[in-house]
């Protein structure tokens, strides 16, 4: 395979990378990541402590906390709205929202039209599927259905370009926890959530299905070292598992989409196209600070309340009180993303490669040897 | 009985594989040069030197009779290195597209309803809520639409309001099958081009990543 000029990565296949890098050192060590978390999630350290053996760039660096934030989260919902609404008209494009009838895509369009217009409503495209219809059909029969544009989702490649405006409801889960929380109720009960970090629950926690306590060992040791310098105190189990999610899946989440960009579109597709044309509506410096200072209102004592500040802001909209006492988070993504083709590598420029020479991106320097 | 299908070499008539189902051997012959089939090749009395041939797994050793409906050996002089490396490939592609049709109709078991006439079904009413649509939605000749009527009726909202969510639900769940044509097509014309038989195991771990793994979630 020729050398390509792809730079810096901000976005690679894990399982590509296993593969290609099974005898490099440090590629089996760091690999433990994807059989502890989730074989799809490309690792990308935004606390800057962990030395990979790939060559990343992350583009989102942690926020700093400003002195006296005291914004409300439905505030942070509002004012997202009303600047991604004003961007669309600005642009004179359509937005195309991500709806999946899970709660983070249902509070988005909840912010988008409490905010909107009728002008700006008629500029909204609902993109979801059969199964977002199913998972809150009341919503869809109360507030989309001829009510606002609609169309198929499974076409989403085709919407990344310039002629529209795409927003997922992505990192929410990033903010809140996310579904590695669940792991760890099922595993260990409700009752460990909030108590004081204990490194020996994630030992069997984070063994994987082919133990390696080495490199779990390498991996805790490396989490709590990037726990120990986070811009705040992380005390207790939860607040370990959300600050290893906000930190290290915030990047492979905002990429994933972008990489079944067709091949046609590629060349719509830079740095400017991204954050403009193509965003999600939990990026912003807003709702990661608010994670940060309110650890308490996450999640309380039962996987059902997880969220529940959104499902209150929703219940005030819809007034479906079915949804805020019983919805909870149902993985909706995979069926949307399989078998869509996508690219493997995606580099600073927004350049996607199918494939690399393992030599351009490997970095022999790394925390896994 | 167990029924085989044959892959022969149309130049020698030496047999390339044989199959215990068509569908393989069907692809073959569409995508393999200078090959046939040969269905039903246990009849009339060929199962047992069938099932020798595919314990040992050399084909090529063995040629068909079309008249007779018999296996013999093929004659030496046609046993070339091109012939037997002919027979290995298309012997391997065969296991190999069987097992891609296999995860192709997994991915397709979303779009299965279990019911009789059900696709019957589908196809029709979205003709009808196309047709009412193209009417202009007019209700004067609604009773030659009773998918829609019935739809309407039973959700408790317009005429229109039914053809555009039937259409709607169509189009979404087109989507999800074309999907997997996509997939299909791509990894059947990769399968079509490959010439070393090392080359599709590989080929096939990928197939399967695409088809069920890499959703990047």
């Amino acid at each position: 395979m020729p050398k390509c000029d792809m730079k810096s990565l901000v976005y690679y296949n894990p399982n590509v990378i296993t593969k290609q890098g099974i005898d490099q050192p440090g590629i089996n060590n760091f690999s433990h990541f994807f059989r502890m978390f989730n074989d799809t999630v490309a690792m990308v350290d935004r606390s800057g402590v962990i030395k990979s053996p790939i060559n990343t760039t992350s583009l989102f660096p942690i926020p700093t906390i400003p002195a006296n934030f005291n914004k409300t989260f439905e505030q942070i919902c509002d004012e997202r709205a009303i600047e991604l609404l004003e961007r669309a008209e600005k642009l004179d494009v359509p937005l195309s929202v991500f709806y999946s009838g899970g709660i983070d895509s249902t509070l988005l369009m909840v912010s988008l039209l409490k905010q909107a217009t009728p002008a700006q409503k008629k500029r909204i495209v609902v993109l979801l599927t059969n199964a977002s219809i199913n998972e809150n059909p009341n919503f869809y029969e109360d507030h989309i259905r001829n009510k606002l544009t609609v169309d198929s989702a499974t076409m989403f490649p085709y919407a990344l370009n310039r002629q529209s405006m795409v927003v997922g409801g992505e990192h929410n889960d990033q903010l809140f926890g996310s579904d590695v929380i669940r792991r760890l109720i099922v595993a260990h009960g409700i009752g460990v959530l909030h108590q004081p970090y204990n490194r020996d629950l994630f030992t069997p926690f984070f063994i994987g299905p082919t133990p390696n306590p080495v490199a779990m060992n390498m991996w805790i040791d490396l989490f709590e070292k990037s726990a120990s310098q986070a811009p705040i105190p992380i005390r207790s189990n939860f607040e370990f598992l959300w600050w290893l999610n906000f930190s290290m899946k915030w990047q492979s989440v905002f990429m994933r989409v972008l990489s079944y960009t067709p091949k046609r579109n590629l060349n719509q597709v830079d740095p400017s196209f991204v954050r403009v044309n193509y965003d999600h509506f939990y990026t912003t410096d807003e709702f990661q600070i608010w994670s940060m200072l309110n650890q308490d209102l996450k999640i309380r004592d039962s996987w059902n309340s997880y969220k529940w500040p959104c499902k209150d802001i929703i219940y005030n909209f819809t007034k479906d009180a079915d949804y805020r006492d019983n919805k909870t988070k149902q993985g909706s993504l995979y069926h949307l993303l399989v078998q869509q083709l996508s690219y493997n590598f995606i580099d600073t420029n927004m350049d996607m490669a199918y494939e690399m020479n393992f030599e351009d991106y490997y970095v022999p320097n790394n925390d896994f040897i | 009985m167990q029924t085989y299908t044959g892959l022969i070499d149309i130049d020698t008539n030496a047999i390339m594989t044989i199959q215990p189902t068509m569908a393989p051997i069907v692809w073959l012959k569409e995508n393999a040069p200078n090959v046939d089939m040969m269905p039903r090749m246990q009849f009339p009395n060929n199962s047992e030197i069938i099932q020798t041939i595919q314990k040992a797994g050399n084909f090529y050793n063995y040629t068909w009779n079309r008249k007779n409906r018999t296996i013999t050996s093929t004659e030496a002089s046609l046993i070339t290195p091109a012939l037997i490396a002919k027979s290995e490939l298309l012997h391997t592609k065969a296991k190999i597209v069987w097992s891609m049709i296999n995860v192709i109709n997994a991915t397709r078991h979303n779009s299965r309803t279990g019911l009789h006439f059900q696709e019957t079904v589908y196809i029709t009413k979205r003709s009808q809520a196309e047709e009412f649509k193209a009417s202009g939605y007019d209700e004067r000749y609604i009773t030659n639409y009773p998918y829609v009527i019935y739809y309407a009726d039973l959700v408790d909202i317009t005429y229109q309001e039914a053809a555009d969510d039937i259409l709607l639900k169509a189009k979404l769940s087109d989507q999800v099958l074309a999907k997997t044509e996509q997939l299909r097509m791509k990894y059947f014309r990769l399968l079509k081009q490959v010439q070393v038989p090392t080359q599709l195991e590989p080929l096939f771990d990928q197939f399967k990543l695409e088809a069920f793994t890499n959703a990047q979630v």
